[in-house]
């Protein structure tokens, strides 16, 4: 089964994203904890997309797929933002004080924390990122 | 998203609702900003109806509770399990007092 979305760089969208993950993992029949962290990956990886991703003010539209087949459910996005693999990042320090708590890197380490496996690659004008989480 | 605000004793209790994500969270955290800049500084949040949350609702926990920690704390009550999760994940689970009822919430403040 396979599903695919287009939107625009603005964080309005994230609502139909949302409905658009929903309404798939309802027809994919996916646990409702794994519908839950797709979205968390959408929406930690197109916020990033859409708040530092672009040098100009102009519209741009970024494309999203997520496909299940037997046990794998995948995610590909792919947008024409400046080249960047936002799963280099290295992840904060999640056992410091609260005092030392810095407010930023929390997104990609959620990402990498619920997939199991990711492959990025730029292709031309396009970030292409591909994400896998295996069920069960 | 929406939330609600209530004042018992020094104590304020912040309900939110719906979804806490990269859209929502700054709209929240504008609203957390002039509770903390009137002086409050011994927070409850209720998330019980709480349905989503990203790093961006993490953070506006994350800044109430550096903002308030010389004089203040914050706590958190009503966690759905998916959401358990994501904070589990983020390590917050070891940086904020969690209660299991408002009644346990408040009762952090007076020991």
């Amino acid at each position: 089964m396979v599903s695919s979305i287009t939107i625009q760089n603005d964080l309005k969208e994230l609502t139909r994203l949302a409905e658009f993950v929903d309404c798939f993992g309802e027809q994919a029949e996916l646990p409702l904890k794994v519908i839950f962290e797709l979205n968390l990956c959408l929406d930690e990886l197109i916020t990033n997309v859409v708040s530092y991703g672009y040098t100009d003010q102009e519209i741009h539209t970024i494309e999203i797929t997520i496909h299940k087949e037997s046990d794998i459910v995948s995610l590909k996005i792919i947008d024409d933002g400046i080249s960047f693999n936002p799963l280099t990042k290295t992840p904060p320090d999640t056992t410091l004080p609260l005092e030392e708590r810095q407010l930023g890197g929390l997104g990609i380490h959620l990402v990498k924390s619920v997939m199991s496996d990711y492959e990025y690659q730029r292709d031309g004008v396009n970030n292409i990122l591909k994400l896998f989480k295996r069920l069960n | 998203m929406e939330w609600t605000e209530k004042k018992i004793s020094e104590i304020v209790v912040v309900s939110v609702n719906g979804r806490l994500d990269g859209a929502t969270s700054p709209v929240f955290d504008q609203g957390l900003q002039i509770l903390l800049n009137a002086g409050e500084h011994k927070i409850v949040f209720d998330i019980t109806q709480l349905e989503y949350i990203s790093s961006a609702g993490l953070r506006v926990f994350l800044n109430t509770a550096k903002k308030v920690q010389k004089s203040g704390k914050v706590v958190l009550f009503g966690i759905k399990p998916h959401i358990r999760e994501v904070l589990s994940i983020a390590g917050f689970d070891t940086i904020f007092s969690i209660a299991e009822s408002e009644e346990d919430a408040i009762a952090v403040f007076q020991n």
